[in-house]
């Protein structure tokens, strides 16, 4: 079903090629509404930002760009969807962790290829995780906290079974052997009062969702999960820095990025790219990233494919470590 | 209504819920000997009964049955209570057997056609349909509404709401 | 803090403001009213406009959205038995048996009045006991939030119709079917049988929208009725009589709402279903609700209005987001570059006034926006039903297409309005299965999380907060039985007089 569609649009696409030639599309482009599809429903982390992204884009392009929402089986069904869509630039998506990185390691039965079925554009974003617990947690250290899992158990809450806060905690737990249970919410929203209340001992939050508790005192940031501190977090340490050799080089963190089905013109690329460059150091997005503890990112298409290319296997690491599959 | 009609329907109302406490009984049981085994997968080692994914399946289908159980011996030992509707549901179309059918395949057509043809034509087909077995005539009714209503909300759904309908094979004139 | 409310009136007293509010309302009230267009997509398709606006203005826009989608909803539930927003569910009980007696106006405007009455106690909460409530949002860890589910589910008995057993085996069922896709604990798959989409669940609208507004359609075609019948146009209205009466019920209904809306979650169908439950429970002849009581629709639009402004109240005191609405409304904060919390008291304390001046009067722009709505949405009730039911069934198609852009959403709203149908047909009542679907997730997740945090079950009885909610649970499902019990056995009683006679 999936190969035959991709190759009558991929003829078609051919034919239309033929006929107008490459060059007088991709100069053109774009030449009407340009569609970015984000496989989570409106208002989640990923959709917020690919409205900015759209925002932006349309200013610097011209057109109407919006944002399409396909949610649904964490993320794969609207990757899906958007690896089978027409390669002309009008359709794009908007990547992130969980679908170029861990879905393919968690999701055996996985429809698409993260590599083959995508022409990446551009990495916009990455935010750290941030090792958090409660303001009443006796513990003002990850080192503390690690010899006290090691020693009775503490559960650590995520936003879901295969979630970057998942994972991030499988990847502690595996690296060290401290003993905690996980324990599964639906989403942030609903597992960040759990930690509030005490209910879970900690958490691998992603930063944006913490940074207001944090700053307001009712969490404690101890640790990153990235391999360099946090612009925002300036006083709190790596968990690579801590001096504890199971942590060594521990890096976990949330990345959002634009791709294009695979076969989508070069120049199409080029041009996304260049007015991505221009859209992520506008000021309202460095406010955007600013807000939410994000670190803007940005580069060549071909050092974003690289980026898929190692993220893809280092989640497949910690995935296989931790046993972490859906049949 | 005669004594005697109220008396068979009191005896159909009954047959009817002996009939349904035993079928539901009888499903409970097949599901939860064979679809919940085979249709959930549970991980070797659960520390504590209710974490299994099996748990509340299984607590649910014998509940079930319970209450189907309850419901039969209801239906056969206490007096038959008719339901307020039971009246009105006897006066069925002379033709129901066909038109359920018709209608069947018009809810397909809704369900496999947009993929080929589009939402839009497939809309204005199955609306003209379904105008036409509601018994209008009138072509400016059936033609106005069959095609300007479904315009109009596609457009609204799409322009407006900004949600993509299926285009069919319209996509590649696109 | 005068000078701070007078710096907050001259913040919020602008034209633009004004006119956002209003704006929002008014979409929202269509959005909502369109079945599949939910609240959450109304606030997430405006929530680029607010990148340009000042930061009151934006939140205002998208608040107005929020409150006026959450009323919408009930406009197509109450006429063409199609919930607009899952919400409204409820109002569909006793708001479309109304409505097939020709009073749609009468049920219409009940709905409002109950939803801006539930609206403002609601936005009153919220300014005054902020502060003192929001720390119930914490109070609920998993083995509270059990028992809360547990007193919830207790509504089926009230939502059961004719018979107990019936309703109680359909909520099961709806339980049931809520536990299809993967597993939350494990990420294995039950009942999905490989099939990708199945595995986030059943879509809740395909379902919601399937379950009550198809049956309605199929029925329509298998029946013999004549088809030209035009109803004469409606004039009915809410007599004060029965605004007096519903009144007790559309307050307590609101508080209903401001607890539930308070705790992160729950959701606002959770208390329509629930503050019904109550008004039916207390009522003088509960024999009428679900034929057309309008007190039911007061009760329930009392409901889910009253979670409207109160799930503002985790969202401003602690900065914790209850549902998908208010975590898009905590997104435009924070791209304003406000943190919504107990920071935001101190730092942006004239905002904060300002948005509660503006809140305020939301329920008085919904009142008027609610009344321009009924004035032309009641229209549909006059429509000769041969034509108005092929277009709600494109309106059922659409809408469950447009919630996740997929033909599988069409099938699963067909196989439930199916389903939905033989349920008609065999009298059982087919509130109690989506209550069981909507509860399903949040009974069993939460039983799970506390074994995970504990491994001990003396964890369900830790708090006060348990022993309060097994109390009345326990209470609850007392009272409920023994007085269907009764009203069958009189009913029984009845049956053998007449049958010895």
């Amino acid at each position: 079903m999936k190969i035959s569609r991709r190759t009558i649009v991929g003829a078609l696409g051919a034919a239309s090629m033929l006929a107008f030639g490459t060059s007088a599309m991709a100069q053109d482009y774009p030449t009407k509404r340009i569609t970015i599809i984000v496989p989570y429903s409106a208002g989640g982390a990923t959709d917020i930002l690919a409205r900015q992204v759209a925002d932006g884009l349309s200013k610097v392009l011209d057109e109407t760009v919006t944002v399409e929402n396909r949610p649904g089986a964490g993320a794969t069904l609207g990757t899906t969807q958007a690896a089978n869509a027409r390669p002309d630039g009008y359709t794009l998506f908007m990547g992130q962790v969980s679908s170029h990185g861990i879905a393919p390691a968690v999701y055996k039965n996985l429809q698409y290829d993260p590599v083959a079925d995508f022409a990446p554009i551009k990495l916009l974003m990455s935010i750290p995780n941030v090792m958090v617990v409660n303001k009443d947690s006796p513990f003002q250290t990850a080192g503390e906290f690690l010899e006290a899992a090691k020693a009775e158990g503490k559960t650590f809450g995520s936003s879901g079974v295969g979630s970057s806060i998942h994972l991030s905690g499988e990847m502690f737990k595996s690296r060290t052997g401290a003993n905690m249970t996980h324990v599964p919410f639906r989403g942030s929203g609903e597992a960040v009062p759990a930690l509030l209340a005490g209910d879970v001992d900690v958490m691998f939050d992603n930063l944006p969702s913490a940074m207001p508790h944090i700053e307001s005192g009712a969490l404690r940031a101890l640790a990153v999960t990235t391999p360099e501190r946090s612009p925002k977090l300036d006083g709190v340490p790596t968990l690579d820095e801590l001096d504890i050799p199971e942590l060594d080089g521990f890096a976990a963190r949330s990345w959002f990025g634009l791709l294009a089905p695979s076969g989508t013109d070069a120049a199409v690329i080029a041009t996304l790219s260049e007015a991505l460059d221009q859209v992520i150091a506008s000021e309202a997005f460095v406010n955007f990233a600013d807000t939410r503890g994000a670190d803007i990112e940005g580069g060549s298409p071909e050092e974003f494919s690289a980026f898929i290319a190692s993220e893809l296997a280092s989640w497949k690491t910690v995935v296989d470590d931790a046993g972490v599959t859906v049949e | 209504m005669s004594e005697t009609t109220t008396q068979t329907n009191a005896r159909k109302g009954r047959r009817r819920e002996i009939l349904f406490a035993a079928l539901t009984l009888a499903a409970s049981v097949l599901f939860g000997l064979f679809v919940i085994p085979g249709g959930v997968a549970t991980p070797a080692s659960v520390k504590h009964l209710p974490l299994s994914p099996a748990f509340l399946p299984y607590l649910l289908t014998g509940a079930i049955g319970i209450f189907a159980l309850i419901h039969l011996l209801e239906a056969i030992f206490a007096p038959h209570i008719p339901a307020d509707e039971e009246a009105g549901a006897l006066d069925a179309h002379p033709k129901w057997k066909s038109r359920v059918l018709m209608l069947i395949a018009l809810l397909l057509v809704y369900l496999l056609l947009p993929d080929q043809v589009g939402m839009l034509v497939t809309s204005m087909v199955v609306t003209i349909a379904l105008l036409a077995m509601g018994g209008e005539r009138r072509p400016v009714i059936l033609i106005g509404v069959g095609i300007s209503v479904p315009l109009l909300v596609y457009l609204f759904f799409t322009q407006v709401a900004q949600v993509p309908m299926p285009l069919g094979f319209f996509e590649d004139w696109m | 803090m005068f000078e701070n409310i007078a710096t907050g009136f001259e913040l919020f007293f602008t034209l633009g403001n004004i006119l956002a509010i209003t704006a929002g309302v008014c979409l929202g009230v269509v959005v909502g009213a369109i079945p599949g267009l939910t609240a959450t997509m109304a606030v997430a398709l405006a929530l680029p406009f607010t990148f340009n606006l000042d930061p009151v203005t934006g939140i205002l826009l998208l608040v107005g959205v929020y409150k006026g989608g959450v009323f919408g909803g009930s406009i197509t539930a109450i006429l063409i038995r199609a919930p607009g927003t899952p919400a409204a569910a409820c109002t569909v009980l006793d708001g479309y048996p109304l409505a097939q007696k020709g009073q749609a106006g009468k049920a219409l405007n009940m709905a409002l009045y109950a939803s801006c009455i539930a609206d403002f106690l609601s936005n009153l909460s919220l300014i005054f006991f902020a502060s003192l409530i929001a720390g119930l949002a914490l109070a609920f860890g998993p083995p509270e939030y059990f028992w809360l589910i547990c007193f919830s589910l207790t509504v089926v008995i009230s939502i059961s119709g004719s018979s107990l057993t019936k309703g109680l085996i359909s909520g099961l069922l709806g339980l049931l079917t809520s536990t299809i896709g993967l597993d939350l604990v494990y990420g294995t798959q039950r009942f999905t049988y490989g099939n990708f989409n199945l595995m986030g669940g059943v879509s809740y609208i395909p379902l919601l929208i399937g379950l009550f507004a198809l049956p309605e359609v199929i029925d329509f075609y298998v029946r013999k009725v004549a088809p030209f019948t035009v109803k004469a146009a409606d004039r009915s209205r809410v007599t004060l009589a029965e605004f007096k009466g519903s009144l007790l019920s559309i307050i307590r209904g609101s508080f209903i709402g401001v607890i539930i809306g308070t705790i992160p979650g729950a959701g606002a169908t959770a208390a329509a279903f629930l503050s019904y439950g109550e008004a039916r429970r207390t009522a003088k002849s509960p024999e009428t609700f679900g034929k057309g009581n309008v007190e039911g629709v007061a009760a329930s639009e009392a409901g889910n209005n009253g979670v409207a402004g109160a799930t503002l109240i985790p969202l401003l005191a602690l900065g914790i987001p209850g549902d998908v609405v208010t975590a898009v409304i905590l997104g435009a904060f924070m791209l304003q570059g406000l943190t919504p919390g107990p920071l935001m008291f101190q730092d942006n304390i004239t905002i904060i006034y300002a948005i509660f001046i503006g809140i305020m009067l939301s329920s008085i722009v919904l009142l008027g926006s609610g009344k321009l709505a009924i004035r032309y949405f009641a229209r549909i009730a006059d429509i000769p039903r041969h034509i108005l039911l092929p277009i709600v069934l494109m309106f059922c198609v659409f809408g469950s297409y447009a919630v996740q852009s997929q033909m599988f959403d069409v099938g699963v709203m067909l196989a439930f309005g199916v389903l939905g149908f033989i349920m008609m047909k065999i009298n059982m009542a087919a509130a109690p299965f989506l209550m069981g679907f909507i509860l399903g997730p949040l009974f069993e997740d939460n039983l799970r999380r506390s074994f995970l945090i504990s491994e001990d079950i003396l964890i369900f009885f830790r708090s006060p907060i348990c022993w309060i909610f097994i109390t009345i649970t326990v209470f609850s499902l007392f009272v409920g039985i023994r007085r269907e019990l009764r009203a069958t056995r009189a009913k029984r009683d009845a049956i053998r007089a007449s049958g010895a006679s």
